[in-house]
């Protein structure tokens, strides 16, 4: 006799055991299936066919799982065989011997032999035992009480009718319900939340658990709330629209303000090569009047043709000294304005909105964006031409940032609002916490701006720092002098640093100055750099 | 060691003392075996019953069958120790030197029958069951082993208690088994009657001897036992005890003491026996139970209750044995 001889009785016992869990936890879900349906008599809870259905089956499926995987010990099943068998502890016996004893081989050929005869189908009959009698008739008390709970059987004529009307409402919630779920793609929590409630409500209309008149109440609360959220989503969608259009006209009048600015630039770009021009017919004159086969009347022509050319050059000279001038004014004149100071402690706010923004892994400026407020601060000086377009513009960012900072803007809130910030002159930067990448960027609230004649270089010299440049090129001449407008502020542009410039200000300075001493910058920059050093060291 | 011939030849030879003892026994079929059993478990047996049953024929029957030395003591009150065991007595020499010399008792035999062991006094009882237990009798300082096989058959009488001094607890307990002898069956007297008022039947014949005897006791150790066999003959032994674990309620009621380890071993034995018998070669529950009355009847001792309730120590015993029997469910519940 060996162990494998039992191996159709083990499977036989697992198949009766699984029959038994069936029987067995299936009449736990029947009791639980009858308990649900009673709730939902008593209108304690809402139950369907399907979910009984799921719960009893689910139970009953349950039960033969665990029953049929519960392990089956051998020495145990050796015995039961024995004593369903009728084998008198043969194969008990036989299992627990060795096989060194005198009798053990004529036990186990004996044990064999008689298991050999043994059906395991006789021994563990299938067959229904006081469990699956008393899961069946539980399910089926279950199904009446449910059965018994919805149905209109005992309900008067005029209550019949009112449930049928309920029914026809309940379809209908269900169809708005469905619309409801279907428009909101995202729907935020209330509108979650009220989809949840059409739905109990549907059910409950359904189930015709409620009278018209608590029906009504309950319609008339839903949609209300309804109503609130539409409300809701109306002031938001308005807002968002108001915050658009308020974009909107900032980059109509930016627009504007740069094609007036466009039109100084035209003009002064006219002044310039207006100046150049009259400049090549100076020379060109002065070649002349140098040769000496001139007659007295020529060169005389010649002479007052130099002096008019001289004096229109002169105009040019006053007219770009005045367009620096009026810059200069302006920027003068916007720090001397109130709203300038309520417009930096916002942006200040605003800055602290970014960081923290910034410091939750929120996407940074992006190129394109960084290009456009270069622009726009390059254009600072034009926009700003007079007190009153001072003041509107003033005016409307101070409104922006009020409105970005009661809005909890954060810094990927729209080009158009970051434009606007970008178009402000503010020390420390909108973006940034004081500091910047530019080495030479002020930290107080100062401007530097400064202008004079420089020798023309004669070729560009590319930048060395991150921030790109953008600017338009045109012809130029090799030589000779050109006018430069500088105006020193803080960078509002690239990357933010996280270093104060104090700490990386003696690096720099170094830097400069082993520049200068290579020749490396031309001589006529050479003393900006060293006046740009010593100012950030006063400061 | 033995195999399956020596089963085989165990239950041959078993069949064949019974039927020559048979022969000369009508009926008491179970008593027969039951004494067979003690004698292969190397035992003694208690014989109850009333006077005339065959008891006497039933032992002497054997020793012929078995051809062993028999021996017959009639218990009564004025008996004396040595009058069961033996006494040196002092003997004359044909040169006229006279000396003390043992002369053996009537418990110097393979087989002796203890007639009404009740009516002697607990001093000769008690010489008489320190024979039992020891297999040999101490006189005069020296021992003096008894032969082998060596099986008592005690008799006791359930009547006629005046004048008796029943066998103490501690006594019946080296008994292996305590038979109950039953009235013959009206068919079966017919016959005891016919045969023995006409001519003489045939005497029993000699179909084995000592050395099967030790032979056959040899094979009964080589049974097995499964664990959960020996763990039911363990719970039949402790339902019996008023207190403890696995005590039965009914042994709380009408027990005073429960059975001795002792009855546990003679179980487990009885069992090995019935076994063989049986033609299996494992001990069975069903051996367990067959073995539980004769095995435990003696070991347990019955309160007042009991008495007054009209309680016999098999119908406590009985009792006990259907609670167990209910305890022990299939191991597989499906």
């Amino acid at each position: 006799m060996k162990s494998h001889d039992l191996d159709r009785f083990g499977r036989r016992v697992r198949l009766i055991r699984a029959w038994r869990g069936l029987a067995v936890v299936g009449f736990g879900g029947a009791l639980a299936c009858l308990g649900w349906g009673a709730l939902d008599w008593f209108r304690l809870a809402t139950a369907e066919w399907s979910g009984l259905g799921v719960l009893f089956a689910g139970c009953a499926v349950l039960g033969a799982l665990v029953g049929a995987f519960l392990p089956v010990p051998l020495d145990a099943l050796a015995s039961s065989v024995d004593r369903r068998g009728n084998l008198q502890d043969r194969l008990r016996t036989t299992m627990e011997r060795d096989g060194s004893g005198g009798l053990d081989a004529a036990l186990a050929a004996d044990a064999h032999s008689r298991v050999q005869h043994l059906k395991p189908s006789t021994l563990y009959p299938i067959r229904p035992n006081r469990w699956h009698g008393a899961m069946i008739a539980t399910a089926i008390l279950a199904s009446a009480v449910f059965m018994l709970g919805n149905s209109p059987l005992l309900l008067s004529d005029q209550q019949k009718k009112e449930r049928d009307e309920l029914k026809t409402t309940g379809k209908t919630v269900e169809r708005v319900r469905k619309e409801f779920e279907a428009t909101s793609k995202q729907p935020s929590k209330e509108e979650k939340d009220l989809a949840a409630e059409l739905k109990r409500f549907q059910k409950e209309l359904e189930k015709a658990r409620m009278d018209k008149q608590e029906a009504m109440q309950k319609a008339n609360e839903l949609a209300k709330k309804a109503d609130e959220l539409t409300r809701e989503n109306a002031k938001k969608s308005e807002q968002s629209i108001r915050q658009a259009m308020t974009a909107q006209d900032r980059m109509a009048k930016a627009d504007r303000d740069a094609k007036e600015t466009k039109d100084l630039q035209a003009k002064l770009a006219d002044a310039q090569n207006k100046g150049q021009e009259l400049q090549k017919q100076m020379d060109a004159l002065k070649q002349d009047l140098a040769k000496q086969n001139l007659s007295p009347s020529e060169r005389a022509q010649m002479q007052a043709k130099q002096s008019e050319l001289s004096k229109a050059m002169q105009e040019n000279k006053a007219l770009q000294m005045k367009l620096s001038q009026a810059v200069k004014d302006m920027i003068a004149r916007m720090q001397s304005n109130p709203l300038y100071k309520e417009i930096q402690e916002l942006a200040q706010k605003l800055a602290k909105n970014a960081d923290q923004t910034a410091l939750e892994g929120q996407p940074s400026l992006t190129k394109e964006q960084l290009e456009e407020m270069q622009k726009e601060l390059e254009e600072l000086a034009e926009k700003l031409k007079d007190d009153k377009a001072m003041k509107e513009y003033l005016e409307a960012m101070k409104q922006a940032l009020e409105d970005a900072l009661k809005n909890g803007a954060k810094i990927e809130m729209g080009a158009g609002l970051l434009g606007a910030f970008g178009l402000l002159p503010i020390p420390g930067g909108v973006t940034g916490s004081g500091q910047s990448n530019s080495p030479g960027a002020p930290t107080q609230d100062i401007w530097h701006g400064d202008s004079g004649k420089i020798n023309k270089l004669d070729k560009p010299v590319p930048g060395q720092g991150k921030t790109q440049i953008v600017g338009v090129t045109g012809d130029r001449q090799d030589k000779g002098e050109e006018t430069y407008i500088e105006i020193r502020g803080p960078a509002s542009l690239g990357k933010r640093s996280r270093v104060p410039y104090q700490q990386v200000l003696p690096s720099y300075r170094r830097r400069a100055e082993s520049a200068i001493n290579r020749q490396q910058i031309p001589a006529d920059q050479q003393k900006r750099v060293k006046e740009y050093f010593e100012s950030l060291k006063r400061n | 060691m033995a195999n399956e011939q020596d089963a085989k030849w165990f239950c041959d030879t078993f069949a064949a003392i019974r039927s020559e003892v048979g022969a000369a026994i009508i009926g008491q079929a179970d008593i027969v075996e039951g004494v067979l059993a003690g004698l292969a478990a190397n035992g003694h047996v208690l014989l109850e019953g009333m006077p005339g049953l065959g008891k006497t024929l039933l032992v002497r029957s054997l020793s012929k069958a078995l051809s062993l030395d028999f021996s017959r003591v009639q218990f009564t009150p004025d008996m004396m120790p040595a009058d069961v065991t033996g006494t040196n007595v002092l003997a004359h020499a044909d040169s006229g030197a006279r000396s003390f010399e043992f002369r053996r008792g009537p418990i110097f035999a393979n087989l002796v029958l203890a007639d009404e062991i009740n009516r002697a006094t607990p001093k000769t009882q008690s010489a008489m069951l320190e024979a039992m237990q020891e297999r040999g009798v101490t006189v005069g300082g020296k021992r003096h082993e008894l032969p082998e096989p060596f099986l008592v058959m005690a008799t006791q009488n359930p009547i006629e208690q005046e004048g008796t001094y029943p066998l103490p607890e501690a006594q019946l307990d080296r008994f292996f088994f305590k038979l109950l002898v039953p009235y013959p069956t009206r068919a079966e007297l017919a016959e005891v009657v016919t045969k023995t008022t006409g001519i003489e039947g045939r005497e029993p014949k000699s179909v084995a001897g000592a050395e099967d005897v030790m032979r056959m006791r040899g094979i009964v150790r080589e049974v097995p036992v499964a664990s959960n066999v020996l763990d039911y003959a363990i719970s039949l032994t402790l339902a019996t005890h008023p207190s403890g674990d696995g005590s039965t309620s009914v042994a709380k009621r009408y027990l005073r003491y429960g059975a001795s380890p002792r009855g546990a071993q003679s179980l487990i034995t009885a069992g090995k026996i019935f076994a063989l018998l049986a033609g299996r070669f494992n001990v069975s529950k069903e051996d367990l139970n067959k073995a539980y009355l004769p095995a435990l009847r003696h070991r347990i001792l019955l309160n007042f209750e009991a008495e007054a309730d009209g309680m016999t120590a098999d119908s406590v015993l009985g009792e006990v044995l259907a609670a167990v029997e209910a305890g022990d469910r299939d191991p597989i519940r499906v």
